[in-house]
């Protein structure tokens, strides 16, 4: 297989991960140092993200508290930008290899994609259960219900757009139709 | 040199001890509450004192003193009990008898209240039928000789107007200021053979009628004094003629402190009031801060069963009302530090309610952390709970102990009409419920147990 | 440079056979012209060679046409522009059933020089009808060619004189001849074409720029003749081969001593001689295979047509031949110079005939509606649909006829370039203790060893496992699989002069190099 094509593809993944992947890489840059006294982070996730009457009953300052829910975020978030970017590398590595040998067989290799992604975001699942719903993290207690299912929508979503940018420019040419709207992208056959 | 070294390493070692010992100090500063149960307690003196001996002379009396063939009679031997345990408690014996008025007995005369003929009624027919037993007239003596010990021998039925209005309050007003300087009264009932008349039966038409057929009857035995002195008499009383058998026995302490004692002024609590899983938890640590207040210290997870047992003969005085409420005053500090010498301050939560408390006649049971529980705490954290508890109402026990020989004044007649074979006091369950609630009115909220949990959670 | 090559006789074809495929592998020089002696006009060699000159000029024509379909410049399949007569064979006797006795007049000789021809002639000889060649006979052929290449104002020979004369107008020219030294035609036309061609030179007063080389063939087949029905009959005799060789060589030995015909000659042969099955006397019904010493002829011209062939005062004679053992080998096959590597042009050229006979062409066959399945993938989208889209219609035309006449045209000449291959591979070493395995080729071809114009019967359709064979089927090679070659066409850059379906071409063509 041609070294130079597969190299092409993971520049072509890295920037399509690269896309979106910046919002996650700065959430958990922002999270990694810490909460800071005044900043909105710490209010939005007080208001939406924490069962707020039991870490107010608890008589301890929230921000305080935080600082254990800020590092799980960010942990969380590495964990998933890292799944999100191994996965897309690893696709568009992998795509080199689909045996689409004639014309007409890309699309059948769909299947591969689907099962692929499917994996991906049952490990995008469990990582976000396991932060948030198992024993692992303490912090995961502050966590409310509909904090924890704001966690795993947004990630859900955010992070398979992460992956799917990053499939969708780093895929083989050949292998492209076996992505979702994958050849209907308007530059597909420049990338 | 050499001496001064060893000095100088002593001093230090002894310092970085005290230091070890107090970076790992693991409470938050708080105030412990004391019980003040002793001293009231202290009150209790066993010291010989007066003791004043009522008999009821009234006529209805005499039927106990008379066999009825087939029927257990005791009266006399109690009362010869009386006399003798009176000896033994008091240093001046002063026996009086009692009706319609107070009088004061010789000490000859004593013998006398075994027999019939004490009980006989030199007055015209009219003023010795239906006499009524004055036994407010008793409760104030009492009140004006509270140190002494008085015993009333009567039969004990009360009409209705003796436990309204004014009449009841002589009986009200001096027992709420018997038992407000921690005095009780205890009643003891005796199941008797009775072969007599039993008059002052109220009709519905409020006449009064009597009643001959009876075979028993109870008569009773107030005691009024310290708790000691009303257990030994009972004590006495049932070693000598109920060791086998409590069928026809009933006893009530009325006081204003059924709590027997504070279970942390004899560090009485232990490792074993909460379930012994709990000593298997890791970490797991129990001991009292400043000698009063016991301490369990663990490392749990949200799962964790936390249930304080204690037994209610370690509360309340056997034979009293007991106690019909109990209260928890709860408060729970957290820091965020797990670790002892982490930890830089304690911050007090507002958790509300957190434990509930149950009971069954044997055992009274804290559940902590029901209402508030352990699954909705967080780990990372350490919580230090304080538990109070204290016993907010005295039990109405003594009505129920006594209900089974009571009647009351509509029922009377019905009851007559049955020819009963063993008639029932009249108004018994009244007069003994306003015993309770002057009692309960007397009674002050009392501090049972503290101690406190310590503990974060790990899973 | 201009370039000229003349395939004298039936060798001569089918070495030009070996040219042309050469030449559409990016072999060949820029441009070359290309003619055919043969007396046989209707030599089956010859009219396959002829056929298969009509679909390499047409197809490139097709495909290097600025406004349509380009390959560009820089595309090396069908690289070398061949131009060629309409008819692109010259027949020395054009008469309906010419015999020598007419074109020398016999009738109208003078009676001494009527007894020189007879010296020189059997009657049979004189008699002899000359339309299905000069059956071995290079006297006959000699005398044929030497009276009627004189002249300019034949179309064939007009086309020396203008190569000539380009020469003398300081154009290199370069002119090569290609013919077996025994049997007919071509043992009568190679040397005495070489020697007129330097006389119309000498007599044009050239003296620079203008080179003669040639590649004589010595006996490399044989085959059987049947005994009955051939008495009395004048035909090629297998056994004579050797005879007139012997004789040929000490001819040209001593030409070559006094004159200096040619700049260059390659020569080469075979041993074993090939076992051919077929012996037919001429006509269409003489079709021999393509062997693999007609390679090293077409090979040998390349190499003369290169620019980086200096050619020198001296006059070269250049031996091809092969290893020792029995095996033949890709290291058998010489390049045609430094920077032209025959078997990495030659294998390129078989699995672009491969892949496109069976993978693409088919997908490509057809009605818009048929191949528009096709349109998401990004090999089409990229190299078809873009190129054959008409913005004024707003629709993909790949469907349309003119399109599918071209798509038509290569796919028929892939199972050309497929025959080619199979048929020397199994022909060469046909009967004889040689192997050659130059391709596997029986996966997707059936051999008929007696057949005579079905010799290989290519596969209309391959399964899939048959398709994974792909992988080994050059053998000698790091082998290319089919992914390698659906990746490369859809990774390889389109040169910018490249229009409609000259890009796919192209580009599906470099895919399939190593």
């Amino acid at each position: 297989m041609n070294m130079k094509y597969i190299l092409r593809s993971v520049v072509l993944s890295a920037i399509g991960l690269a896309l979106l992947g910046w919002i996650s890489f700065w959430f958990t840059t922002l999270n990694a140092l810490g909460p800071d006294g005044e900043s909105d982070l710490l209010q939005w996730y007080f208001d939406n993200l924490v069962q707020s009457e039991e870490i107010t009953s608890s008589g301890i300052p929230w921000e305080d508290l935080a600082v254990s829910l800020y590092n799980l975020l960010a942990q969380m978030t590495t964990a998933l930008l890292s799944s999100a970017v191994v996965a897309a590398l690893l696709w568009s590595i992998g795509s080199h290899f689909l045996n689409v040998d004639a014309p007409g067989k890309a699309k059948f290799y769909f299947i591969y994609w689907i099962v692929f992604t499917g994996i991906f975001m049952a490990i995008v699942v469990g990582i976000v259960f396991w932060f948030t719903k198992s024993s692992a993290f303490n912090a995961a207690d502050y966590l409310s219900g509909s904090g924890v299912t704001t966690i795993s929508i947004i990630s859900f979503i955010y992070y398979f757009l992460v992956y799917y940018l990053g499939v969708l420019l780093g895929t083989a040419r050949f292998a492209r139709s076996s992505i979702l709207f994958g050849n209907k992208i308007p530059v597909s056959s420049f990338l | 040199m050499k001496k001064t070294f060893i000095q100088i390493f002593i001093i230090l070692l002894t310092l970085s001890a005290s230091n070890a010992y107090s970076a790992e100090k693991c409470e938050p500063d708080f105030e412990i509450n004391k019980s003040t149960l002793t001293q009231n307690n202290e009150n209790n003196s066993s010291d010989k004192g007066e003791v004043f001996v009522f008999f009821d002379q009234s006529k209805t009396m005499q039927g106990f003193t008379i066999d009825q063939p087939g029927q257990e009679n005791l009266y006399v031997n109690i009362v010869d009990d009386i006399q003798q345990i009176s000896e033994n408690i008091g240093s001046d014996i002063i026996y009086q008898n009692f009706g319609t008025d107070v009088n004061p007995m010789e000490d000859r005369d004593v013998s006398k209240v075994k027999t019939k003929k004490f009980y006989e009624c030199s007055g015209s027919s009219v003023s010795c039928d239906n006499q009524s037993s004055k036994i407010q007239e008793i409760f104030k003596i009492a009140e004006d000789y509270p140190e002494a010990t008085h015993i009333v021998v009567t039969h004990l039925s009360l009409q209705d107007r003796q436990l309204v209005g004014s009449e009841s309050k002589q009986i009200r007003g001096p027992l709420t200021s018997l038992l407000k300087q921690g005095k009780s009264i205890g009643i003891i009932g005796v199941m008797n053979s009775f072969n007599g008349k039993i008059d002052n039966i109220p009709t519905k038409e409020g006449e009064y009628t009597e009643y001959l057929d009876a075979e028993t009857r109870p008569f009773y035995i107030l005691v009024i004094g310290n708790q000691d002195n009303i257990n030994r008499i009972k004590d006495e009383i049932v070693e000598n003629h109920f060791s086998s058998s409590k069928e026809n026995f009933k006893y009530a302490l009325i006081t204003s402190n059924p709590i027997l004692q504070n279970l942390n002024v004899n560090k009485l609590i232990e490792e074993n009031n909460m379930p012994a899983s709990l000593a298997r938890a890791d970490n797991f640590s129990f001991n009292y801060i400043e000698d009063y207040l016991p301490v369990y210290k663990f490392s749990g997870n949200k799962k964790t069963k936390l249930e304080f047992n204690v037994n209610t003969d370690q509360i309340e005085v056997p034979g009293s009302t007991g106690v019909s409420e109990f209260s928890i005053s709860e408060k729970v500090w957290t820091t965020n530090k797990v670790k002892c010498k982490d930890i830089k301050s304690w911050n007090e939560a507002k958790f509300g309610e957190i434990s509930t408390i149950s009971r069954n006649d044997k055992e009274l049971t804290l559940n902590l952390f029901e209402t508030k529980p352990l699954k909705k705490l967080f780990r990372g954290l350490r919580y230090f709970y304080k538990v109070d508890l204290y016993a907010e109402k005295p039990g109405k026990s003594s009505e129920r102990e006594f209900a089974e020989w009571s009647v009351n004044s509509s029922e009377i007649e019905e009851l007559k009409e049955t020819n009963p074979i063993s008639f029932k006091t009249l108004n018994l369950e009244k007069f003994v419920s306003i015993l309770n609630a002057v009692s309960g009115d007397t009674f002050k909220k009392t501090l049972i147990a503290s101690f406190a949990v310590n503990f974060e959670l790990t899973k | 440079m201009k370039n000229y090559i003349i395939g004298i006789g039936g060798t001569g074809a089918k070495c030009l056979e070996h040219l042309l495929h050469c030449c559409s592998a990016g072999l060949g020089p820029q441009n070359l012209w290309a003619g055919m002696v043969d007396q046989d006009e209707a030599n089956g060699n010859v009219s396959k060679t002829k056929i298969l000159l009509n679909k390499y000029t047409n197809l490139r024509i097709s495909l290097r046409n600025e406004s349509n379909h380009d390959l560009a410049s820089k595309s090396n399949l069908f690289k070398t522009h061949i131009t060629s007569n309409t008819d692109a064979v010259w027949l020395p006797m054009k008469d309906a059933n010419p015999t020598l006795e007419d074109l020398i007049k016999y009738n109208l000789l003078k009676p001494e020089v009527k007894g020189l021809m007879d010296c020189l002639y059997d009657p049979e000889e004189l008699k002899l009808n000359l339309s299905e060649g000069f059956r071995a006979r290079p006297n006959i052929g000699a005398a044929a060619i030497l009276s009627t290449t004189a002249n300019e104002d034949d179309i064939f020979w007009s086309q020396i004189y203008k190569a000539i004369d380009a020469a003398r107008g300081g154009e290199e020219v370069r002119v090569f001849i290609i013919s077996s030294i025994f049997g007919g035609t071509g043992a009568s036309g190679f040397p005495n074409i070489a020697r007129r061609i330097r006389q119309i030179q000498k007599d044009k007063n050239v003296s620079s720029n203008f080179h003669l080389g040639g590649a004589l063939m010595l006996p490399y087949f044989n085959y059987e003749v049947p005994d009955e029905n051939m008495e009395g009959e004048l035909y090629a005799k297998p056994e004579e081969f050797l005879d007139q060789t012997k004789g040929a060589l000490q001819y040209y030995a001593k030409l070559f001593e006094h004159e200096k015909v040619f700049d260059q000659v390659y020569v080469t042969g075979w041993d074993p001689l090939t076992k051919l099955p077929n012996f037919k006397f001429g006509g269409n019904l003489q079709k021999n295979p393509p062997l693999f010493p007609e390679l090293y002829a077409a090979l040998g011209a390349l190499r003369f047509f290169s620019e980086d062939n200096k050619i020198g005062e001296v006059q070269e004679i250049l031996h091809i031949g092969k290893n020792d053992s029995d095996d033949i080998l890709w290291s058998d096959i010489p390049n045609v110079s430094s920077n032209l590597n025959s078997k990495t042009n030659i294998s390129k050229l078989i699995r672009f005939a491969f892949t496109y006979n069976w993978m693409y062409g088919p997908a490509l066959t057809g009605s818009w509606s048929k191949i528009k399945k096709y349109q998401d993938e990004n090999w089409f989208k990229r190299l078809i649909y873009k190129n054959t889209y008409n913005p004024d219609t707003k629709a993909c035309e790949v469907g349309h006829e003119q399109n599918q006449e071209i798509i038509s045209a290569m796919q028929e000449y892939c199972q050309d370039v497929l025959t080619w291959i199979t048929d020397m591979q199994y022909s060469t070493v046909s009967k004889t203790d040689q192997k050659m395995d130059l391709i596997v080729s029986d996966f997707f071809s059936e051999f008929n060893e007696k057949g005579n114009s079905d010799r290989v019967k290519i596969k209309d359709k391959l399964n899939s496992s048959e398709k994974n064979q792909f992988n080994t089927m050059v053998n000698d090679n790091k082998n290319l699989k089919l992914l390698n070659i659906m990746s490369n066409i859809c990774y390889q850059k389109i040169e910018k002069d490249q229009k409609g379906l000259g890009v796919f071409m192209d580009i599906l063509f470099r895919s399939c190099e190593q």
